[in-house]
C-alpha cells in the first residue's frame, strides 16, 4: 500500500482517498494451494468421478512448465526440464514421456477453458497430492519447483525514520518494510483489485453502511497468538484514539461512535483516554460479532470505504499496555522487531545500514519461496553500479538513465502506469496578504494552460515515459475520461483569453491592467526530482511567450510546505500519489481539504463540485458512480484549479533472476510469497 | 602552564554559550517544522495546534532557549523529535563510526603525504617535485563526489575487489570485513587531505633545510641521509604536529558526501539529515559539539607545538 508521505524522496505527496467496494468472493468448493500458496483459477475445479480437474494454463504455468496447445490434434503438451506430458482432450489416454497412462477421467472443455486431472498432471512432474476430505482442500507441494531460497537485494535511497508500525510509518522505506511484516484484512491482486487477506471475504447489506469481515482461521502472528476479531477492533481503535498522531486517521467520519471515541467521549474510560491506552472493547460502529467476524457501521453509505481498511493488523496482547503516543518510537519494544503477522519478520535492523527480513513459515498463504530480503541504504548514484555488478535485484530509475540499464545484459526493464501524477496548482483565493491574485480569475488560468505545451514536457523532457492525463482523474482508475476540455497548446488563444480578462499588452512584452503588471510567482521544490525542476524554467518561458512575467522560486521540501500551507504562492508544482484506484477526490479537491492543513491549496471548491463527490460516495454502483465523476472531472476542467502535467510512468530495472516478478501500481512485492531466484 | 589551561578551559564556557545562542536563533528561524512528518497530513488542524502548544513550539524563540539550556545543563541532550531517540544515543552511534572512517583516512593520508612532501623538499624542482605537486593539486581540486564515483567504478564495479558500501556485510562483520569496507571510503577521503598535507610538510622541510643548524650538520661532514633524516626531518613535523590539532574537529564531523556515496553513517549523515528534517533537539546537540571540537582542537594544537618546540612556553 502507498498510503504515507513519500516527501524527503521522491517528494510526491499521497492522498489517502478511497474507493468502491468489491463483492466478496464466492466460495470455492476445491481450495487449491500450490507449495502452500493458494492458487486462484478463472474457472473453478470440478470434481468428475472423484477425480478434480482444473484449468491446464493455470497449473501447469505454476508449476513452471511450457505449455503448447495443438488446435488439430485437441493436444495439450507441457514440458518441463525433461519431462513431457501430453493430454488429449475427450481421451482416457495420457502419455508422460511418450508412455502411455491411462485417466480416470478424460480432459474436458468447460466456460472456455480445458480442464485436466490435478492428480495425474501434478505427480507426472513429480509433485505430492494430498487432499483434505474434510475440508475438500487440496494441497500440491513439487520439491522440484520452483527454487527455494536465497537473498533478494534491494535498496533504499535514504534511511528510513525508523517506525514500523503499520499505524504509524510515514515514509517509503519504512513502509515497504511494515508492508512486509503486517498484513492487512484486504490486498491488491496482480489486477490492481482488493482480494481477501486476513480476512476470508466480507460483505456489505443491502444498505451499503454494514460492512462485515470474516477472518480467516488459523492465522496467527508470529509467536504463534491467534490473529482475531478482537484485534482489528484494536488496531482500527488506535487509529481513532485522541492521543494517536499518525497520519492513518483520516475517511472514518462515518463510522458510527467514531466522533465520540476521537474525541475522547465515550468508549474507553477517561484514564485510557489520558493515557493513550488502546483496548479491544466494542464501539457502536466497529465491533467483534465473535473471534473470527468483525462488522464496521456507517452513518451513511461510503463506497470508497473498504479502502480506508487495508492497514496491517496489531497484535492486542501486546500492544494493549503501551501507549499509542508511543508505537513507532523508542519506547515502543515491538516497533522494530514486531510481532507481525506478514510474509516476513524482521531478522537484524542496523539504523542507517540495512534490514534484513527473513520468511515467516507460518505466512496465511504459505512460506515465500526466498529465504531474506535486505534492504540496504545506497546512494542513489551508486546504484547503476550495484545493478551492474548484480548487488542489487531491482532499483527505481528516471528516463535519463535508460541507456545504462538497457547496455546491461542480466537487466530486465519494467515499465508501468503508476498512481502519480505532476500538477500545477493554482492559487483561487486570497494569497497570505489576503489579495486575491491574478490567478483568481479563471479566464486566467485558461490561459496559462493553453500557453504550456505538455507534450513538449511528456516527450522531451520525461522522454515519452509519461502518460497524458487529461482532468483531476487518475488514467489507472475506472472513472478516467478524455471527454473534457483538455486545453491544448495554443498560445494565440491563451492571449485572447488575457485579453479578455483585461491584461492588455504593454510596450516591454508582458501585459498590464490598471497599471499593474502581470506578474505571477511559481514554486516548486528545488530537491528531488530533476525533471520537475527543469519544466519550471521551461513553463516561465512559455507564460513569456503570451505576456506574463514569471518569478521562479525554488525551496526545499519544509520551505515549500509552509508557504503552500499559508497559501503564499500563485502557482506550485507539486506531484501526488493516489492511494488507490477509487477516484473519489475526497481529501484533494472538496471543500473541507480548503482549510488550513488540508491538501486543498487552491482553495477551489463549488456548490456543483460537493454535491457530485458527496453522490459519488453515497452509491456502490459502478456505472451510476463513473457518470458522477465524469461530469465532475468536465466541471473541474471548466474552472481549473491545477494544471496537470502527465501521469507518471515508472520504470524499473531488475536482474533477471528475479521470477515472478510483477510489479505494477500496487506495489512492487505485493506477491512476494510468489517470487523466487533462479541459479 | 597549568595556570594557562584552565584559562583557556574557562574561556571555553562563554564562547560555547554564544555559539549555543546563535545556532539556537539561527535553526529556529529556518522556515519549516519537524512536526510536519510527525503528525501527517491530514491530522485535525485544532489538534495539531494543540499539540504544538503542548510541545512548546509557539513560545517566543527566548523561552524556547532557556528551557533548551535547562535540560541541557542537567545532562539531558533531549530526544530526537523525529525518532523520540535520546540524542545521545544517536552520538554515540554515530561518533565511533565516523572516527574509524575519518581517523584511518588521516592515517593513510599521512602515511603517504609525509614522504612526498619530504621527497619533493629535498629535491626542489626536480621532475619527482613537480610529480608530486601536480599530484597534490588534483588531490585537492577533485571533489570527493566525483573520486569516490571514480574509485567504486574502478575497484567496485569493473575490478570487483571491493564492496560497493556500507560498513560491513549485512548479517556479516568482524575485523576484515569492517576492513574490506573501510579501505575505499578511507582512501578516497585520505587522498583530498592527503594532498594538503603533503604540501605542508615540503614548505616545512623547505624552511628547516635552509636553516643554520642544517648547514653546520652538512659542515660537519655528516651524510646527507643523516642531515636529512635526523635533523630537519624531526624539526619539520613540528608544524605537521599541530596539523593534527586543528584537524580534530573535521576529524568528529565526518564527511557528508563520502559518508553517503559510501553508506558510511557518521556524524556528517546524522547533522545533514537533522537539517532536512528540522530535528531541532538533535541539531543543537551536533553544533555544540562541533564548536566544543574546534576549541579543544586548537588547545590541542597549541599544547602540541609547545611539546614539540621546547622553545615555546605559555603563561
Amino acid at each position: 500500500m502507498k498510503r504515507f508521505l513519500v516527501l524527503i524522496l521522491t517528494t510526491v505527496m499521497v492522498l489517502t482517498a478511497a474507493m468502491p467496494a468489491l463483492a466478496a468472493r464466492p466460495e470455492v468448493k476445491y481450495p487449491v494451494t500450490f507449495n502452500g500458496h493458494p492458487v486462484t483459477f478463472d474457472v473453478e475445479p470440478v470434481n468428475v468421478n472423484d477425480r478434480v480437474f482444473v484449468p491446464f494454463r493455470a497449473i501447469f504455468e505454476k508449476m513452471g512448465a511450457d505449455v503448447a496447445w495443438d488446435e488439430a490434434t485437441r493436444t495439450v503438451t507441457a514440458t518441463r526440464g525433461d519431462t513431457t506430458v501430453q493430454l488429449v482432450i475427450g481421451s482416457t489416454t495420457a502419455r508422460v514421456n511418450g508412455q502411455a497412462r491411462t485417466l480416470d477421467a478424460a480432459p474436458f472443455i468447460q466456460d472456455g477453458r480445458t480442464l485436466v486431472p490435478l492428480r495425474f498432471v501434478s505427480e507426472a512432474f513429480g509433485a505430492e497430492v494430498e487432499y483434505d476430505a474434510a475440508t475438500t482442500a487440496i494441497s500440491i507441494v513439487d520439491p522440484n519447483w520452483p527454487r527455494r531460497g536465497g537473498r533478494l537485494n534491494l535498496a533504499m535511497w535514504n534511511k528510513p525514520i525508523g517506525a514500523f508500525n503499520p499505524i504509524i510509518v510515514n515514509d517509503t522505506y519504512g513502509a515497504n518494510i511494515a508492508d512486509r511484516l503486517y498484513e492487512g484484512l484486504w490486498k491488491y491482486d496482480e489486477r490492481f483489485i482488493p482480494v481477501p487477506a486476513l480476512a476470508e471475504h466480507w460483505e456489505w447489506d443491502d444498505t451499503n453502511t454494514k460492512l462485515t469481515f470474516y477472518l480467516r482461521r488459523g492465522v496467527t502472528f508470529f509467536d504463534g497468538t491467534p490473529v482475531t476479531a478482537k484485534d482489528v477492533v484494536f488496531t482500527y481503535k488506535a487509529i481513532w484514539h485522541p492521543k494517536y498522531i499518525g497520519p492513518r486517521d483520516a475517511g472514518f467520519e462515518d463510522v458510527l461512535g467514531y466522533e465520540e471515541y476521537a474525541n475522547g467521549i465515550s468508549g474507553e474510560t477517561p484514564e485510557n483516554f489520558e493515557r493513550g491506552i488502546v483496548t479491544t472493547g466494542n464501539l457502536p460502529g466497529l465491533y467483534a460479532e465473535d473471534d473470527y467476524t468483525v462488522v464496521f457501521q456507517l452513518k451513511q453509505p461510503n463506497a470508497p470505504f473498504l479502502y480506508n481498511l487495508a492497514y496491517g493488523i496489531l497484535d492486542s496482547s501486546k500492544y494493549g499496555s503501551i501507549p499509542v503516543q508511543d508505537w513507532g518510537t523508542a519506547n515502543d519494544p515491538y516497533n522494530i522487531y514486531p510481532n507481525g503477522n506478514g510474509p516476513f519478520r524482521m531478522k537484524e535492523y542496523v539504523d542507517g545500514q540495512y534490514a534484513i527480513l527473513e520468511a515467516n513459515p507460518n505466512y496465511w498463504a504459505g512460506r515465500p519461496y526466498i529465504d531474506e530480503v535486505v534492504w540496504r541504504v545506497v546512494a542513489a548514484e551508486v546504484a547503476v553500479g550495484e545493478m551492474e555488478r548484480g548487488t542489487l535485484d531491482y532499483v527505481e530509475f528516471s528516463p535519463n538513465e535508460m541507456d545504462a540499464y538497457l547496455a546491461m545484459p542480466h537487466v530486465k526493464i519494467h515499465e508501468f502506469a503508476d498512481l502519480v501524477f505532476q500538477e500545477m496548482v493554482y492559487n483561487t483565493g486570497p494569497n497570505a496578504q489576503g489579495e486575491m491574485g491574478p490567478t483568481t480569475d479563471v479566464r486566467v488560468r485558461r490561459a496559462i494552460n493553453h500557453a504550456i505545451d505538455r507534450m513538449a514536457i511528456i516527450n522531451n523532457l520525461m522522454g515519452g515515459h509519461a502518460s497524458t492525463m487529461y482532468g483531476p482523474i487518475h488514467p489507472l482508475t475506472w472513472a478516467y475520461t478524455e471527454d473534457v476540455e483538455q486545453y491544448p497548446y495554443d498560445p494565440d488563444k491563451a492571449r485572447a483569453l488575457l485579453e479578455e480578462a483585461g491584461w492588455v499588452l504593454g510596450s516591454d512584452g508582458y501585459r498590464y491592467k490598471d497599471g499593474k503588471k502581470l506578474s505571477l510567482r511559481l514554486l516548486y521544490p528545488n530537491v528531488g526530482n530533476p525533471v520537475r525542476q527543469a519544466t519550471a524554467p521551461v513553463v516561465q518561458q512559455w507564460l513569456k511567450e503570451v505576456g506574463i512575467e514569471v518569478h521562479l522560486e525554488g525551496y526545499d521540501w519544509p520551505t515549500l510546505d509552509e508557504k503552500r500551507a499559508a497559501r503564499d504562492f500563485d502557482m506550485y508544482f507539486i506531484g501526488f500519489s493516489l492511494g488507490n484506484s477509487d477516484p473519489d477526490p475526497t481529501g484533494l479537491w472538496d471543500k473541507a481539504a480548503t482549510e488550513p492543513g488540508g491538501f486543498n491549496d487552491s482553495q477551489w471548491w463549488t456548490e456543483k463540485s460537493e454535491q457530485l463527490i458527496a453522490a459519488g460516495k453515497a452509491t456502490n454502483d459502478i456505472e451510476e458512480r463513473i457518470e458522477i465523476y465524469h461530469e465532475w472531472a468536465r466541471h473541474w476542467t471548466e474552472e481549473t484549479p491545477a494544471y496537470i502535467f502527465y501521469a507518471v510512468n515508472t520504470l524499473l530495472a531488475a536482474n533477471e533472476r528475479l521470477q515472478n516478478f510483477k510489479p505494477g501500481p500496487q506495489g512492487y512485492l505485493w506477491n512476494i510469497e510468489e517470487i523466487w531466484l533462479s541459479e | 602552564m597549568g595556570r594557562y589551561l584552565l584559562r583557556r578551559l574557562l574561556q571555553t564556557i562563554p564562547i560555547l554559550f554564544g555559539v549555543s545562542i546563535i545556532v539556537f536563533v539561527i535553526i529556529h528561524s529556518a522556515p519549516g517544522d519537524p512536526y510536519a512528518y510527525l503528525f501527517g497530513p491530514r491530522i485535525d488542524p485544532t489538534l495539531r495546534a494543540r499539540l504544538m502548544e503542548e510541545m512548546g513550539f509557539n513560545d517566543p524563540i527566548p523561552v524556547q532557549y532557556v528551557r533548551w539550556l535547562k535540560t541541557t545543563l542537567s545532562g539531558n541532550l533531549g530526544y530526537s523529535i523525529r525518532t523520540q531517540e535520546p540524542v545521545i544515543n544517536m552520538l554515540a552511534q554515530a561518533i565511533p563510526r565516523t572516527l574509524l572512517l575519518t581517523g584511518s583516512s588521516f592515517l593513510f593520508g599521512l602515511a603517504i603525504a609525509i614522504p612526498i612532501g619530504v621527497i619533493s623538499a629535498t629535491r626542489q624542482y626536480s621532475l619527482i617535485d613537480y610529480a608530486a605537486t601536480t599530484f597534490a593539486f588534483m588531490g585537492i581540486s577533485l571533489p570527493s563526489f566525483f573520486a569516490a564515483l571514480l574509485a567504486i567504478y574502478f575497484f567496485a564495479v569493473k575490478l570487483p575487489i571491493f564492496p560497493m558500501n556500507g560498513i560491513h556485510t549485512p548479517g556479516g562483520g568482524g575485523f576484515w570485513d569492517v576492513l574490506h569496507h573501510l579501505i575505499l571510503p578511507a582512501v578516497t577521503l585520505g587522498l583530498r587531505d592527503m594532498a594538503s598535507y603533503a604540501r605542508f610538510t615540503r614548505s616545512s622541510m623547505l624552511e628547516v633545510l635552509r636553516q643554520d643548524y642544517v648547514r653546520t650538520a652538512r659542515a660537519k661532514g655528516l651524510a646527507e641521509r643523516l642531515v636529512i633524516y635526523k635533523h630537519a626531518f624531526r624539526n619539520s613535523l613540528i608544524p605537521v604536529i599541530t596539523l593534527f590539532g586543528f584537524s580534530l574537529p573535521a576529524l568528529f564531523g565526518g564527511a557528508v558526501i563520502i559518508e553517503q556515496v559510501f553508506t558510511f553513517p557518521g556524524m556528517g549523515l546524522l547533522t545533514f539529515e537533522a537539517v532536512n528534517n528540522r530535528d531541532y533537539s538533535v541539531l543543537m546537540a551536533t553544533n555544540l559539539f562541533f564548536a566544543l571540537l574546534v576549541i579543544l582542537g586548537n588547545l590541542l594544537a597549541d599544547i602540541l607545538y609547545a611539546i614539540a618546540d621546547p622553545r615555546i612556553r605559555y603563561a
